[in-house]
């Protein structure tokens, strides 16, 4: 940003002079609405002094003698564009006075002495201040040169109307390269203010930048930490647990020796309930994992239908024990090798299906595989079991969310399988649905994008 | 999976494991089964029981204090004594990818714990070379 800001100043043309840019350049575009009341007012009251000393002028030309009424009228322009200029920020306030008390002064001199051509010295005693404070060395020129011309006329104490013309046709010049350094002067004013206000945003632009990336590093480290957490809390959690299952295993397996029959009974609800809590912890280790996006969507051809083969000779014993019909359907069309997350399907259809044969005692379960279009398939669940209240099917994706979740409740489990099923399936940029009529059964569809590999890697996979 | 019981009793095992259950776990299974077991609760101890024991083969854990799998397994490589002895190895990673790296740094199978009691040895038998399992 620093090296950004140099680059300009570096680029910037050599700036010509004050005159050089009047002369050639445009007048400063001003937008902002207080800005250019501002300049406007400032601007008219010049004119409306400019016009004054004109008509001074053409008045001696016509020979014509100077009526104080119209130098004061003059003067009093004079007075308000100061006071607007000071307003403006233009001049300092103790400026503002002097100008007032030298342009007040001549006009005493003048009530003493009617003959005295008090002007030129009042707008000597004015445009000295002005320029002054202003304008540190042309201004002073300009004074310089005019106050000789003035002294002059002072001194030469009868009334000139040539000589006061000289002096007007000096403060028309003088008004008039005021105006144009009050626009230049202006113009440079938004110049810097822009400059300013671009180094400010620049160097806010960097901290932010700055800020934005310490709070990248916090959230990757809070990350990591996390993945770090997980990875820990799932072995800890894990390794007990596994213990119990394990000598509960070898417990009833009699390779403890024999135990009794309500020992036995015992033992097999110890195991029961490990198991049950080892799930929980994997599914809630799963969600977790999914939720931090440490889910690593790895896709490779795999095939299907054998994945199905496998999942249904595995829940076939659960159809058989509630005397289920069990019905599985794919598409003829299904090719032998589609590339996809093989586990992560695996993990859906599997948490799907335990799903429909825990919540069904009677009539059926329907696994479908179907063709949606070119590249996306479906995977249909169905059953005709309990069912889902309508209200249920608004949470039913939720974690730690069940349809009844009252203590007594019926069916077990964490809560947490939809939920995973869920996020997998989003994670796989799939959509999951579900229809469901209370006592009449649910259906889950799942599709999935699932590419088909070209004939050349079809071949290398089947070899 | 069947499993030749005269086969197992004639098995001499070194489990190298420091979680304690775990090693009990393995040692009863074995020990129901038939086989003599030798217990070792990290590397330097299992390397320092085999200059007594001659193990038909070893389950060694990977993780482990003082020495773990990895470097016994490299000292065992390294002995003529001992580089032919079968080693299977024993560990709680789970991960895609595993059964590629222990079996490229010389094991010569891969159980993953937790392992059950149940289907202990099944799954035992398929990671053995076959000269053990006759």
């Amino acid at each position: 940003m620093k090296e950004a800001i140099s680059d300009q100043h570096q680029s910037k043309p050599e700036k010509p002079g004050w005159f050089a840019r009047w002369l050639l350049e445009p007048l400063p575009r001003v937008t902002d609405p207080g800005q250019r009341r501002k300049v406007r007012l400032l601007a008219s009251f010049h004119l409306t002094n400019i016009a004054l000393l004109m008509l001074n002028i053409l008045r001696g030309l016509r020979g014509e003698s100077h009526t104080p009424i119209y130098s004061l009228l003059g003067q009093v322009a004079a007075i308000i564009f100061v006071y607007v200029m000071a307003r403006a920020g233009y001049i300092k306030t103790s400026s503002v006075i002097t100008v007032l008390f030298s342009m007040v002064m001549p006009y005493t001199m003048l009530l003493e002495n009617p003959n005295r051509p008090a002007e030129p010295f009042a707008w000597l005693a004015l445009s000295l201040v002005l320029t002054s404070a202003l304008f540190p060395w042309y201004g002073t020129v300009i004074v310089g040169a005019l106050a000789a011309g003035s002294i002059i006329a002072y001194l030469n104490l009868t009334p000139s109307v040539m000589f006061g013309d000289v002096a007007n046709v000096l403060m028309l010049i003088i008004n008039l390269t005021i105006l144009t350094i009050i626009f230049t002067n202006h113009r440079d004013r938004l110049e810097a203010a822009r400059q300013l206000e671009l180094r400010e945003v620049n160097s806010q632009l960097k901290k932010q930048a700055e800020q934005l990336n310490i709070a990248l590093e916090k959230a990757k480290e809070a990350n990591r930490l996390k993945s770090d957490f997980l990875a820990t809390m799932s072995h800890e959690l894990r390794t007990p647990l596994n213990a119990i299952i394990g000598f509960t295993e070898i417990m009833l397996a009699g390779m403890g020796g024999q135990i009794d029959e309500d020992a036995t009974h015992m033992t097999e609800r110890i195991h029961a309930n490990s198991k049950r809590q080892l799930t929980l912890i994997n599914d809630v280790l799963d969600l977790a994992k999914i939720e931090s996006r440490r889910v690593d969507i790895v896709k490779k051809p795999f095939s299907l239908q054998a994945m199905i083969n496998g999942l249904v000779s595995e829940t076939e014993v659960l159809a058989k024990q509630k005397n289920l019909d069990y019905q599985v359907k794919i598409d003829p069309n299904l090719p032998d090798v589609l590339i996809g997350d093989q586990g992560h399907i695996e993990q859906v259809i599997s948490n799907l299906l335990s799903n429909a044969f825990k919540f069904t005692e009677r009539g059926h379960v329907r696994l479908m595989v179907s063709r949606l279009d070119e590249d996306r398939w479906t995977i249909n669940v169905s059953d005709s079991g309990v069912g889902i209240p309508p209200h249920a099917l608004e949470y039913i994706f939720d974690p730690f969310r069940q349809v009844d979740s009252s203590p007594e409740r019926v069916f077990q489990g964490t809560g947490l399988g939809l939920a995973i099923v869920d996020e997998l399936v989003r994670a796989m940029d799939g959509t999951i649905k579900v229809e469901s009529a209370l006592g009449r059964g649910s259906i889950f569809v799942v599709s999935l994008p699932l590419d088909r590999v070209t004939q050349a890697e079809d071949r290398k996979v089947q070899a | 999976m069947t499993i030749n019981k005269a086969v197992v009793s004639n098995w001499e095992v070194l489990v190298v494991e420091d979680e304690k259950d775990n090693r009990e776990i393995a040692f009863r299974v074995l020990t129901f089964h038939g086989a003599k077991v030798h217990e070792a609760e990290h590397g330097a101890v299992g390397m320092a029981l085999l200059d007594d024991i001659n193990p038909t083969f070893i389950l060694l854990d990977l993780s482990m204090p003082v020495m773990d799998g990895w470097e016994m397994l490299k000292q065992l490589k390294a002995n003529p004594k001992t580089a032919a002895i079968p080693v299977i190895a024993l560990t709680a990673h789970a991960l895609v990818g595993d059964r590629e790296r222990v079996i490229e740094a010389g094991f010569d199978g891969y159980i993953s714990k937790p392992f059950s009691p149940i289907t202990f040895l099944a799954d035992l038998t398929k990671e053995l070379p076959e000269a053990i399992k006759v």
